[in-house]
């Protein structure tokens, strides 16, 4: 036998084989049970367009803006900082991080939080 | 000989691949930004220079995988799907092309042994089916690789002109990296066992014209109408983005800064457990060797150490290289599924 030569028996080869689909499977059922993280913003902006549907009041993103989040808007959406103070009065949708956002400056009530992606969906009245 | 089994295999890693495109959403940030300028690409009508915004260009990257990635919203609609099909549909392309090459080497089973180990490594599966730009330049190489081989073993001209349209279509997907990462294994295996005549012997004043009329046009093209393309492209994002840790000049993202080295650990990450395999095959050697107190270079077929430089090339060029990712390695990927496919003998593959 050839030094470099390596058996491979059937059975290791269909283990071997089937790795990635089942792992590519089960990281899936573990994602949509929210197990695992995804950085994604699909589902927060299909809860804007189902609540928001003619887009009348807009969407913005709090300090930090996902490209995820331009994809699934169609470029429709926009950051904002604290400060920001033009919205005053004016009712929209806020997206504010998890963990690092704080939407207390604005009179604000949580709406919808996914299970996937980093934000939270609030509905704030300016 | 019964080769059902692999292609049972095969189609069930096909298919859970294919199914799983449209299942989860597109990614921040990589791929969440490719989709997002492939989409800018078509509601703007400017298919020439890609958008990272509105009216910012996307200089970071050649258009490949905006044309297609757009082309297929066109065709199809925006969607997760349509994003990640053209890269499926590469994969496949990548596929196709290794069994071509392979069938030239290798009985049907271990031909279909090696398609089996490429689809299966977890880099190939992930990158078949995700918006990126490596999926082009992992089909260009191998378009090459398997041309000049092709050519070098039957001497048809048709199959040196596809390695130079290979060089081509790398410039367009990845740019001057492709053609290192072609040119370097060839280089290497021309070099260690004295086959520059094969080398040299290929279609070089027809073929560069065919890769100067596929790159070209577009490269200047974009210069003309962003003009500072090329200065960033070429030398930002091909040498001082490797040669300077944590470089400044990126203009869409952070650098990543890995250890010296690291891209042969990541290249584990990417061929998982059939790497392992590798690594033992190769551990095996060097204690035989060891044991016998000789060192001689491995005794290898043309074909084997065409293989081993081909799957090397991108490792030792990224050994000094600290702002890397695991997919840099993918360009040898095809090259490792065929080495390991050599070099397996089963039961139920006896020929």
């Amino acid at each position: 036998m050839n030094i470099f030569s390596l058996n491979l028996r059937p059975a290791l080869i269909i283990a071997m084989a089937l790795l990635m689909p089942v792992a590519s499977v089960s990281f899936l059922g573990l994602a949509s049970m929210g197990e695992l993280e995804m950085l994604s913003e699909k589902d927060l902006v299909h809860a804007w367009r189902s609540m928001e549907p003619e887009s009348a009041r807009p969407l913005y993103y709090l300090n930090y803006l996902p490209v995820s989040a331009r994809f699934y808007t169609q470029g429709q959406v926009i950051k904002i900082d604290s400060a920001f103070t033009d919205l005053l009065g004016h009712g929209f949708w806020l997206a504010v991080h998890k963990t690092k956002g704080d939407a207390s400056r604005w009179n604000c009530s949580l709406q919808f939080q996914p299970r996937r992606g980093i934000f939270d969906l609030y509905l704030c009245n300016g | 000989m019964n080769t059902r089994p692999l292609w049972i295999l095969l189609f069930i890693i096909l298919l859970v691949r294919l199914l799983t495109t449209g299942l989860f959403p597109v990614l921040d940030t990589t791929e969440a930004r490719y989709a997002e300028i492939s989409r800018l690409m078509l509601a703007s009508g400017d298919w020439v220079v890609p958008q990272v915004r509105e009216g910012v260009p996307f200089w970071a990257k050649p258009p490949l995988f905006a044309w297609m990635t757009a082309g297929s919203f066109k065709i199809l609609g925006i969607s997760d799907f349509s994003a990640r099909l053209p890269h499926f549909l590469l994969g496949l392309a990548t596929l196709w092309l290794v069994l071509r090459l392979a069938r030239f080497e290798l009985p049907p089973g271990r031909s279909l042994l090696s398609l089996v180990i490429l689809a299966s490594t977890p880099l190939f599966f992930a990158s078949a089916g995700t918006v990126m730009t490596e999926s082009g330049l992992m089909f260009s190489t191998t378009l090459s690789m398997t041309g000049f081989w092709l050519f070098t073993s039957t001497n048809e001209q048709r199959w040196g002109l596809l390695f130079f349209a290979g060089l081509g279509l790398g410039m367009l997907a990845k740019g001057p990296i492709a053609v290192v990462m072609t040119l370097l294994p060839l280089v290497l295996w021309a070099s260690t066992g004295k086959h520059w005549r094969k080398l040299l012997g290929l279609p070089w004043l027809g073929g560069l014209i065919v890769t100067a009329v596929i790159t070209l046009p577009w490269y200047l093209a974009a210069e003309r109408q962003s003009p500072g393309f090329l200065e960033y492209f070429i030398v930002g994002e091909h040498l001082l983005r490797f040669v300077q840790p944590g470089w400044r000049g990126d203009l869409y993202g952070n650098a990543h800064i890995e250890p010296l080295g690291m891209i042969w650990l990541l290249w584990f990450q990417a061929t998982a457990a059939w790497g392992v395999l590798m690594a033992l095959v190769a551990g095996r050697y060097c204690v035989h060797q060891f044991r016998n107190r000789s060192w001689s270079w491995p005794r290898c077929s043309d074909w084997q150490s065409y293989l081993a430089w081909w799957m090397l090339a991108p490792l030792l060029f990224f050994t000094f290289s600290s702002n890397i990712l695991w997919t840099y390695v993918l360009s040898g990927i095809p090259a490792f599924a065929l080495l390991l496919a050599t070099q397996s003998h089963t039961d139920s593959l006896k020929q």
